[in-house]
Protein backbone atom coordinates (compact mmCIF):
# COMPACT_ATOMS: atom_id res chain seq x y z
CA UNK A 1 0.00 0.00 0.00
CA UNK A 2 1.75 3.66 -0.88
CA UNK A 3 0.88 7.00 -0.17
CA UNK A 4 -2.31 7.19 -2.60
CA UNK A 5 -3.97 4.19 -1.32
CA UNK A 6 -3.38 5.66 1.87
CA UNK A 7 -4.90 8.67 1.33
CA UNK A 8 -7.92 6.83 -0.57
CA UNK A 9 -8.64 5.09 2.92
CA UNK A 10 -8.76 8.20 4.62
CA UNK A 11 -10.77 10.15 1.77
CA UNK A 12 -13.75 7.06 2.27
CA UNK A 13 -13.38 7.69 5.84
CA UNK A 14 -14.13 11.27 5.58
CA UNK A 15 -16.84 10.85 2.88
CA UNK A 16 -18.43 8.57 5.61
CA UNK A 17 -18.14 11.36 8.37
CA UNK A 18 -19.92 13.95 5.52
CA UNK A 19 -22.24 11.23 4.38
CA UNK A 20 -23.28 10.24 8.61
CA UNK A 21 -23.23 14.50 8.88
CA UNK A 22 -25.56 14.64 6.15
CA UNK A 23 -28.28 12.10 7.45
CA UNK A 24 -28.30 13.84 10.91
CA UNK A 25 -29.42 16.54 9.18
CA UNK A 26 -31.92 15.23 7.11
CA UNK A 27 -34.78 15.28 9.37
CA UNK A 28 -34.77 19.28 9.16
CA UNK A 29 -33.55 19.39 5.53
CA UNK A 30 -36.47 17.23 4.45
CA UNK A 31 -39.09 19.61 5.21
CA UNK A 32 -37.64 22.29 2.95
CA UNK A 33 -37.17 19.59 0.80
CA UNK A 34 -40.66 18.77 0.20
CA UNK A 35 -41.55 22.31 -0.37
CA UNK A 36 -38.68 22.32 -3.34
CA UNK A 37 -39.99 18.81 -4.55
CA UNK A 38 -43.58 20.42 -4.42
CA UNK A 39 -42.14 23.20 -6.52
CA UNK A 40 -39.95 21.22 -8.98
CA UNK A 41 -42.81 19.07 -9.77
CA UNK A 42 -44.87 21.62 -10.48
CA UNK A 43 -42.40 23.37 -12.91
CA UNK A 44 -41.73 19.62 -14.96
CA UNK A 45 -45.62 19.63 -15.19
CA UNK A 46 -45.46 22.69 -16.91
CA UNK A 47 -42.32 21.85 -19.09
CA UNK A 48 -43.76 18.50 -20.35
CA UNK A 49 -47.24 20.35 -21.13
CA UNK A 50 -45.74 22.92 -23.08
CA UNK A 51 -42.82 20.40 -24.58
CA UNK A 52 -45.80 18.00 -25.40
CA UNK A 53 -47.67 21.28 -26.92
CA UNK A 54 -44.45 22.07 -29.15
CA UNK A 55 -44.02 18.35 -30.42
CA UNK A 56 -47.89 18.36 -31.50
CA UNK A 57 -48.43 16.07 -28.20
CA UNK A 58 -47.22 13.06 -30.17
CA UNK A 59 -44.61 12.59 -28.59
CA UNK A 60 -41.98 13.55 -30.53
CA UNK A 61 -39.31 14.96 -28.65
CA UNK A 62 -39.44 11.29 -26.65
CA UNK A 63 -38.39 10.11 -29.47
CA UNK A 64 -35.24 12.55 -30.15
CA UNK A 65 -33.00 9.33 -31.34
CA UNK A 66 -34.07 6.75 -32.97
CA UNK A 67 -31.89 3.52 -32.85
CA UNK A 68 -31.17 0.20 -35.21
CA UNK A 69 -29.17 -2.60 -35.02
CA UNK A 70 -27.20 -3.60 -38.29
CA UNK A 71 -27.32 -7.30 -39.05
CA UNK A 72 -23.42 -7.69 -37.53
CA UNK A 73 -24.87 -6.74 -34.43
CA UNK A 74 -23.54 -2.60 -34.55
CA UNK A 75 -26.08 -0.08 -33.20
CA UNK A 76 -26.76 3.19 -35.24
CA UNK A 77 -28.15 6.14 -33.28
CA UNK A 78 -29.40 9.04 -35.01
CA UNK A 79 -30.48 12.07 -33.62
CA UNK A 80 -34.23 12.54 -35.13
CA UNK A 81 -34.63 15.95 -32.93
CA UNK A 82 -31.60 18.14 -33.01
CA UNK A 83 -33.18 21.14 -30.48
CA UNK A 84 -34.34 18.24 -27.93
CA UNK A 85 -32.81 18.91 -24.29
CA UNK A 86 -30.00 17.54 -23.27
CA UNK A 87 -32.18 14.89 -20.61
CA UNK A 88 -34.13 14.20 -23.33
CA UNK A 89 -31.06 12.96 -25.21
CA UNK A 90 -29.57 11.08 -22.67
CA UNK A 91 -32.66 8.98 -21.23
CA UNK A 92 -32.84 8.15 -24.63
CA UNK A 93 -28.99 6.11 -24.60
CA UNK A 94 -29.61 5.24 -20.91
CA UNK A 95 -33.23 3.46 -21.92
CA UNK A 96 -30.73 1.44 -24.05
CA UNK A 97 -28.17 0.20 -21.23
CA UNK A 98 -25.69 2.91 -22.72
CA UNK A 99 -23.51 4.82 -20.90
CA UNK A 100 -23.08 7.54 -23.60
CA UNK A 101 -23.88 10.85 -23.66
CA UNK A 102 -24.02 12.88 -26.86
CA UNK A 103 -24.62 17.12 -26.82
CA UNK A 104 -25.10 18.81 -29.95
CA UNK A 105 -23.67 22.23 -30.32
CA UNK A 106 -24.87 24.77 -32.78
CA UNK A 107 -22.68 24.48 -35.77
CA UNK A 108 -22.39 26.62 -39.28
CA UNK A 109 -23.38 24.59 -42.02
CA UNK A 110 -20.80 22.58 -43.32
CA UNK A 111 -20.13 21.40 -39.16
CA UNK A 112 -23.71 20.01 -39.13
CA UNK A 113 -23.45 16.57 -37.86
CA UNK A 114 -20.17 16.38 -37.72
CA UNK A 115 -18.16 15.16 -34.80
CA UNK A 116 -16.65 18.49 -32.75
CA UNK A 117 -15.24 15.93 -29.45
CA UNK A 118 -15.20 12.44 -29.31
CA UNK A 119 -14.22 11.04 -25.16
CA UNK A 120 -14.13 7.48 -24.59
CA UNK A 121 -12.88 5.75 -21.39
CA UNK A 122 -11.44 2.14 -21.14
CA UNK A 123 -8.61 0.85 -23.44
CA UNK A 124 -7.84 0.73 -27.10
CA UNK A 125 -8.88 3.44 -29.52
CA UNK A 126 -12.07 4.91 -30.41
CA UNK A 127 -14.18 2.78 -30.60
CA UNK A 128 -17.73 4.74 -31.40
CA UNK A 129 -17.46 6.54 -34.82
CA UNK A 130 -20.14 9.46 -36.78
CA UNK A 131 -22.48 7.67 -39.04
CA UNK A 132 -20.61 8.49 -42.30
CA UNK A 133 -16.50 8.50 -42.00
CA UNK A 134 -14.53 11.34 -43.98
CA UNK A 135 -16.67 14.68 -44.45
CA UNK A 136 -18.38 13.44 -41.19
CA UNK A 137 -15.17 13.52 -39.11
CA UNK A 138 -13.54 16.14 -41.39
CA UNK A 139 -16.51 18.63 -42.59
CA UNK A 140 -18.37 18.92 -45.67
CA UNK A 141 -21.99 19.03 -43.92
CA UNK A 142 -24.89 17.14 -44.80
CA UNK A 143 -24.39 14.25 -42.79
CA UNK A 144 -27.00 12.74 -40.72
CA UNK A 145 -26.44 13.65 -36.89
CA UNK A 146 -25.59 10.22 -35.38
CA UNK A 147 -23.12 7.69 -34.47
CA UNK A 148 -22.26 3.90 -35.22
CA UNK A 149 -21.39 1.94 -31.62
CA UNK A 150 -20.20 -1.35 -31.68
CA UNK A 151 -22.76 -3.94 -30.17
CA UNK A 152 -20.40 -5.20 -27.72
CA UNK A 153 -19.49 -1.78 -26.66
CA UNK A 154 -19.57 -1.81 -22.42
CA UNK A 155 -17.56 1.67 -21.51
CA UNK A 156 -18.51 5.02 -21.62
CA UNK A 157 -18.51 7.99 -24.07
CA UNK A 158 -18.99 11.41 -24.31
CA UNK A 159 -19.41 13.42 -27.99
CA UNK A 160 -20.24 16.22 -29.47
CA UNK A 161 -21.85 16.77 -32.35
CA UNK A 162 -22.81 19.62 -34.58
CA UNK A 163 -26.30 20.95 -35.10
CA UNK A 164 -28.33 23.37 -36.95
CA UNK A 165 -28.37 27.02 -35.12
CA UNK A 166 -31.68 28.08 -34.33
CA UNK A 167 -32.59 31.23 -35.93
CA UNK A 168 -30.23 33.90 -35.05
CA UNK A 169 -27.91 31.38 -32.56
CA UNK A 170 -24.38 32.15 -32.75
CA UNK A 171 -22.13 28.98 -33.81
CA UNK A 172 -20.20 27.51 -30.96
CA UNK A 173 -18.04 25.81 -33.56
CA UNK A 174 -17.79 26.10 -37.40
CA UNK A 175 -15.97 24.81 -40.40
CA UNK A 176 -13.46 27.15 -42.49
CA UNK A 177 -15.31 29.17 -44.46
CA UNK A 178 -13.44 27.40 -47.35
CA UNK A 179 -14.64 24.16 -46.66
CA UNK A 180 -17.44 21.81 -48.68
CA UNK A 181 -20.97 23.54 -47.46
CA UNK A 182 -19.60 26.58 -46.61
CA UNK A 183 -20.37 30.26 -48.10
CA UNK A 184 -16.42 30.31 -49.84
CA UNK A 185 -15.99 27.09 -50.66
CA UNK A 186 -14.55 27.12 -54.15
CA UNK A 187 -14.70 31.07 -53.95
CA UNK A 188 -10.67 31.74 -54.74
CA UNK A 189 -10.67 34.06 -51.99
CA UNK A 190 -8.34 32.48 -49.76
CA UNK A 191 -5.15 33.58 -49.89
CA UNK A 192 -6.54 36.49 -51.94
CA UNK A 193 -5.62 39.77 -51.39
CA UNK A 194 -7.85 41.67 -48.62
CA UNK A 195 -9.00 44.61 -51.05
CA UNK A 196 -10.06 41.95 -53.98
CA UNK A 197 -11.65 39.65 -50.86
CA UNK A 198 -13.38 42.80 -49.23
CA UNK A 199 -14.86 43.69 -53.16
CA UNK A 200 -16.16 39.81 -53.23
CA UNK A 201 -17.82 39.39 -50.33
CA UNK A 202 -19.52 42.89 -50.25
CA UNK A 203 -21.55 41.18 -53.35
CA UNK A 204 -22.18 38.09 -50.99
CA UNK A 205 -24.64 39.67 -48.58
CA UNK A 206 -22.34 38.54 -45.72
CA UNK A 207 -22.30 40.91 -42.91
CA UNK A 208 -17.98 40.70 -42.48
CA UNK A 209 -15.77 41.55 -39.45
CA UNK A 210 -11.91 41.35 -39.79
CA UNK A 211 -9.56 40.10 -37.88
CA UNK A 212 -5.62 40.60 -38.40
CA UNK A 213 -3.26 38.32 -37.00
CA UNK A 214 0.65 39.22 -36.64
CA UNK A 215 3.69 38.40 -35.27
CA UNK A 216 5.46 40.14 -32.75
CA UNK A 217 9.51 40.47 -33.09
CA UNK A 218 9.60 38.13 -29.89
CA UNK A 219 7.97 35.69 -31.59
CA UNK A 220 4.15 35.46 -29.98
CA UNK A 221 1.37 35.75 -32.03
CA UNK A 222 -1.34 38.28 -31.51
CA UNK A 223 -5.05 38.88 -33.44
CA UNK A 224 -7.20 41.70 -33.13
CA UNK A 225 -10.59 43.31 -34.83
CA UNK A 226 -9.71 46.15 -37.15
CA UNK A 227 -12.59 48.02 -38.74
CA UNK A 228 -11.20 47.15 -42.23
CA UNK A 229 -8.38 45.26 -43.66
CA UNK A 230 -4.64 47.00 -43.57
CA UNK A 231 -4.05 47.43 -47.32
CA UNK A 232 -1.59 44.91 -48.96
CA UNK A 233 -2.55 42.29 -46.60
CA UNK A 234 -3.89 38.74 -47.73
CA UNK A 235 -6.91 36.77 -46.60
CA UNK A 236 -5.69 33.42 -44.48
CA UNK A 237 -8.72 32.19 -43.05
CA UNK A 238 -12.66 33.32 -42.11
CA UNK A 239 -15.59 31.42 -40.80
CA UNK A 240 -19.02 31.83 -40.42
CA UNK A 241 -19.85 33.08 -36.32
CA UNK A 242 -23.96 32.87 -37.03
CA UNK A 243 -25.82 32.74 -40.20
CA UNK A 244 -25.12 35.73 -42.29
CA UNK A 245 -22.03 36.74 -40.23
CA UNK A 246 -18.00 35.78 -41.47
CA UNK A 247 -15.27 36.64 -40.06
CA UNK A 248 -12.16 37.45 -42.19
CA UNK A 249 -8.52 36.69 -40.65
CA UNK A 250 -5.84 38.47 -42.63
CA UNK A 251 -2.03 38.88 -42.51
CA UNK A 252 0.51 41.36 -43.78
CA UNK A 253 2.48 38.56 -45.85
CA UNK A 254 0.97 36.36 -48.75
CA UNK A 255 -0.30 33.02 -48.28
CA UNK A 256 2.10 30.55 -48.92
CA UNK A 257 2.34 30.01 -52.51
CA UNK A 258 3.27 25.77 -51.91
CA UNK A 259 1.79 22.95 -54.04
CA UNK A 260 -0.88 21.37 -51.96
CA UNK A 261 -2.09 24.96 -49.92
CA UNK A 262 -5.43 25.19 -49.24
CA UNK A 263 -5.94 21.90 -51.15
CA UNK A 264 -7.92 20.40 -48.33
CA UNK A 265 -10.95 22.88 -49.56
CA UNK A 266 -10.48 21.70 -53.32
CA UNK A 267 -12.86 18.87 -52.95
CA UNK A 268 -15.90 19.42 -55.56
CA UNK A 269 -14.60 22.76 -57.18
CA UNK A 270 -13.03 21.33 -60.26
CA UNK A 271 -16.61 19.90 -61.21
CA UNK A 272 -18.12 23.43 -60.63
CA UNK B 1 -8.85 -0.97 -12.03
CA UNK B 2 -11.32 -1.03 -15.47
CA UNK B 3 -13.70 1.72 -15.67
CA UNK B 4 -16.06 -0.85 -17.74
CA UNK B 5 -16.52 -3.34 -15.05
CA UNK B 6 -19.28 -2.26 -12.24
CA UNK B 7 -21.28 1.08 -12.24
CA UNK B 8 -20.84 3.52 -14.44
CA UNK B 9 -18.63 6.69 -12.80
CA UNK B 10 -21.94 8.81 -12.46
CA UNK B 11 -23.53 6.51 -10.89
CA UNK B 12 -21.18 5.81 -8.21
CA UNK B 13 -20.29 9.74 -7.27
CA UNK B 14 -24.27 9.57 -6.87
CA UNK B 15 -24.22 6.51 -4.30
CA UNK B 16 -21.34 8.66 -2.91
CA UNK B 17 -23.42 10.71 -1.39
CA UNK B 18 -24.59 8.08 1.30
CA UNK B 19 -22.31 5.40 0.70
CA UNK B 20 -18.70 6.23 1.26
CA UNK B 21 -17.45 2.75 -0.34
CA UNK B 22 -18.63 4.29 -3.42
CA UNK B 23 -16.56 7.35 -3.52
CA UNK B 24 -13.55 4.91 -2.72
CA UNK B 25 -14.37 3.17 -5.90
CA UNK B 26 -14.72 6.18 -7.67
CA UNK B 27 -11.23 7.27 -6.22
CA UNK B 28 -9.23 3.71 -6.83
CA UNK B 29 -10.60 3.82 -10.97
CA UNK B 30 -9.52 7.59 -11.51
CA UNK B 31 -6.45 8.27 -9.20
CA UNK B 32 -4.08 7.28 -11.60
CA UNK B 33 -5.33 8.91 -14.71
CA UNK B 34 -5.65 12.27 -12.35
CA UNK B 35 -1.93 11.45 -11.60
CA UNK B 36 -0.78 11.23 -14.97
CA UNK B 37 -2.41 14.10 -16.25
CA UNK B 38 -0.87 16.36 -12.96
CA UNK B 39 2.37 14.17 -13.91
CA UNK B 40 2.52 15.76 -17.65
CA UNK B 41 1.97 19.24 -16.97
CA UNK B 42 4.05 19.54 -13.94
CA UNK B 43 6.60 17.04 -14.04
CA UNK B 44 7.27 16.81 -10.57
CA UNK B 45 5.81 13.61 -9.13
CA UNK B 46 5.46 15.08 -5.61
CA UNK B 47 3.22 18.10 -6.51
CA UNK B 48 1.47 15.91 -9.73
CA UNK B 49 0.40 13.54 -6.38
CA UNK B 50 -0.52 17.18 -3.70
CA UNK B 51 -2.71 18.13 -6.72
CA UNK B 52 -4.22 14.97 -7.19
CA UNK B 53 -4.88 14.46 -3.32
CA UNK B 54 -6.31 17.83 -3.33
CA UNK B 55 -8.53 17.22 -6.41
CA UNK B 56 -10.49 14.19 -4.98
CA UNK B 57 -10.94 16.21 -1.58
CA UNK B 58 -13.05 18.93 -3.79
CA UNK B 59 -14.66 16.57 -5.61
CA UNK B 60 -15.88 14.83 -2.48
CA UNK B 61 -16.41 18.37 -1.15
CA UNK B 62 -18.76 19.27 -4.47
CA UNK B 63 -20.60 16.12 -4.55
CA UNK B 64 -23.83 17.24 -3.10
CA UNK B 65 -23.58 20.14 -6.55
CA UNK B 66 -22.67 17.06 -8.98
CA UNK B 67 -25.42 16.84 -11.54
CA UNK B 68 -24.93 13.96 -14.12
CA UNK B 69 -27.50 15.45 -15.93
CA UNK B 70 -25.60 18.56 -16.55
CA UNK B 71 -21.86 16.78 -17.50
CA UNK B 72 -19.94 13.45 -17.20
CA UNK B 73 -18.28 11.96 -14.04
CA UNK B 74 -15.18 12.54 -16.12
CA UNK B 75 -16.03 16.14 -17.59
CA UNK B 76 -16.33 17.18 -13.70
CA UNK B 77 -13.44 15.70 -12.35
CA UNK B 78 -11.41 17.23 -14.99
CA UNK B 79 -12.74 20.66 -14.49
CA UNK B 80 -11.96 20.08 -10.95
CA UNK B 81 -8.62 18.89 -11.51
CA UNK B 82 -7.82 21.78 -14.44
CA UNK B 83 -8.70 24.49 -11.69
CA UNK B 84 -6.40 23.11 -9.39
CA UNK B 85 -4.01 23.16 -11.73
CA UNK B 86 -4.11 26.48 -12.75
CA UNK B 87 -4.26 27.77 -9.25
CA UNK B 88 -1.32 25.97 -8.48
CA UNK B 89 0.43 27.67 -11.43
CA UNK B 90 -0.84 31.33 -10.12
CA UNK B 91 0.15 30.81 -6.47
CA UNK B 92 2.87 28.77 -6.77
CA UNK B 93 2.25 26.43 -4.68
CA UNK B 94 -0.75 23.54 -4.00
CA UNK B 95 -3.31 24.70 -1.66
CA UNK B 96 -4.78 22.20 0.89
CA UNK B 97 -7.97 23.66 1.83
CA UNK B 98 -10.09 21.18 0.42
CA UNK B 99 -7.89 18.40 2.39
CA UNK B 100 -8.56 20.94 5.52
CA UNK B 101 -11.99 21.78 5.19
CA UNK B 102 -12.11 17.65 5.48
CA UNK B 103 -9.92 16.93 8.07
CA UNK B 104 -7.48 15.09 5.89
CA UNK B 105 -3.74 15.43 6.35
CA UNK B 106 -1.09 16.44 3.69
CA UNK B 107 0.65 13.74 1.75
CA UNK B 108 3.68 12.13 3.35
CA UNK B 109 5.74 10.65 0.95
CA UNK B 110 8.10 8.47 1.12
CA UNK B 111 11.23 7.65 -1.60
CA UNK B 112 9.24 4.76 -2.50
CA UNK B 113 5.89 6.28 -2.63
CA UNK B 114 7.18 9.01 -5.37
CA UNK B 115 8.59 5.88 -7.05
CA UNK B 116 5.39 4.63 -6.99
CA UNK B 117 3.13 7.79 -8.75
CA UNK B 118 5.47 7.41 -11.90
CA UNK B 119 4.27 3.52 -12.17
CA UNK B 120 0.90 4.50 -11.42
CA UNK B 121 1.08 7.27 -14.17
CA UNK B 122 2.19 5.76 -17.02
CA UNK B 123 0.11 2.65 -15.90
CA UNK B 124 -2.68 4.80 -16.84
CA UNK B 125 -1.55 6.35 -19.28
CA UNK B 126 -0.57 2.97 -21.20
CA UNK B 127 -4.24 2.09 -20.64
CA UNK B 128 -5.18 5.18 -22.53
CA UNK B 129 -8.09 7.31 -20.38
CA UNK B 130 -9.19 9.12 -23.70
CA UNK B 131 -11.66 11.19 -22.64
CA UNK B 132 -8.59 12.77 -19.96
CA UNK B 133 -6.22 12.66 -22.91
CA UNK B 134 -7.19 13.94 -25.93
CA UNK B 135 -8.55 17.24 -24.15
CA UNK B 136 -4.72 17.54 -22.47
CA UNK B 137 -3.13 18.41 -26.36
CA UNK B 138 -5.09 22.34 -26.11
CA UNK B 139 -2.99 25.37 -24.52
CA UNK B 140 -4.45 25.94 -21.33
CA UNK B 141 -6.81 28.73 -22.05
CA UNK B 142 -9.06 26.84 -24.74
CA UNK B 143 -9.01 23.63 -22.80
CA UNK B 144 -10.74 25.36 -19.89
CA UNK B 145 -13.14 27.02 -21.90
CA UNK B 146 -13.77 23.81 -23.92
CA UNK B 147 -13.92 21.73 -20.86
CA UNK B 148 -16.40 24.31 -18.92
CA UNK B 149 -18.35 25.07 -21.74
CA UNK B 150 -18.96 21.67 -24.05
CA UNK B 151 -18.45 18.98 -21.24
CA UNK B 152 -19.33 20.53 -18.22
CA UNK B 153 -22.07 22.58 -19.91
CA UNK B 154 -21.42 25.81 -17.55
CA UNK B 155 -22.81 28.70 -20.16
CA UNK B 156 -20.81 31.50 -21.75
CA UNK B 157 -21.79 34.32 -19.24
CA UNK B 158 -21.32 32.31 -16.38
CA UNK B 159 -17.88 31.48 -18.16
CA UNK B 160 -17.11 34.94 -18.81
CA UNK B 161 -17.61 35.97 -15.21
CA UNK B 162 -15.34 33.06 -13.52
CA UNK B 163 -12.52 33.55 -16.41
CA UNK B 164 -12.74 37.82 -15.71
CA UNK B 165 -13.56 38.33 -19.70
CA UNK B 166 -15.98 39.32 -21.95
CA UNK B 167 -18.32 36.56 -23.70
CA UNK B 168 -16.89 37.41 -26.92
CA UNK B 169 -13.54 36.34 -25.57
CA UNK B 170 -14.52 32.98 -24.29
CA UNK B 171 -16.66 32.31 -27.60
CA UNK B 172 -13.60 32.47 -29.51
CA UNK B 173 -11.99 30.19 -26.93
CA UNK B 174 -14.17 27.69 -27.39
CA UNK B 175 -14.24 28.24 -30.73
CA UNK B 176 -10.90 28.13 -31.61
CA UNK B 177 -10.12 24.96 -29.00
CA UNK B 178 -12.91 22.84 -31.16
CA UNK B 179 -11.56 24.05 -34.26
CA UNK B 180 -8.20 22.56 -33.21
CA UNK B 181 -9.12 19.28 -31.91
CA UNK B 182 -11.20 18.91 -35.23
CA UNK B 183 -8.03 19.21 -37.03
CA UNK B 184 -5.95 16.83 -34.64
CA UNK B 185 -8.77 14.33 -34.93
CA UNK B 186 -8.17 14.49 -38.82
CA UNK B 187 -4.65 14.09 -38.45
CA UNK B 188 -5.16 11.22 -36.11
Amino acid sequence: MDAMDRFGEALVEAAGRRAASSRAQAPARLARQRVALAVLAACALGAALLLGARAGGGGAVAQAIAFRTEPGGEIIATVTEPFAAQSTLDAAFARRGLRIKVTLLPASPGAVGTVVFVGESGRGGPQIEPLQGGRCLSGGGGCAIGVRIPGDFKGEAQIVLGRPARAGEPYDTSQSAFSPGEPLHCSGLLGARASVAAAALARTGLAVSWREDSTTAGGSSTSRTVPAPAPGSYVWDAGLTSAGHLSVTVQSSPWPDTPGSGSQYDDGCRAR
Amino acid sequence: MDAEDGPADETLLLAAREDAEAFGEFYRRRVDAVLAFFLRRTHDREVAADLAAETFAAALSSLPRYRPERSSALAWLYTIAHRKLVDSIRRGRVEDRARRRLGLERLELSDIDIERIEERAAAASASGDSALAVLEQLSAQRREAVAAHVLAEEDYDELAQRLHCSQAVVRKRVSRGLAELRARMKEA
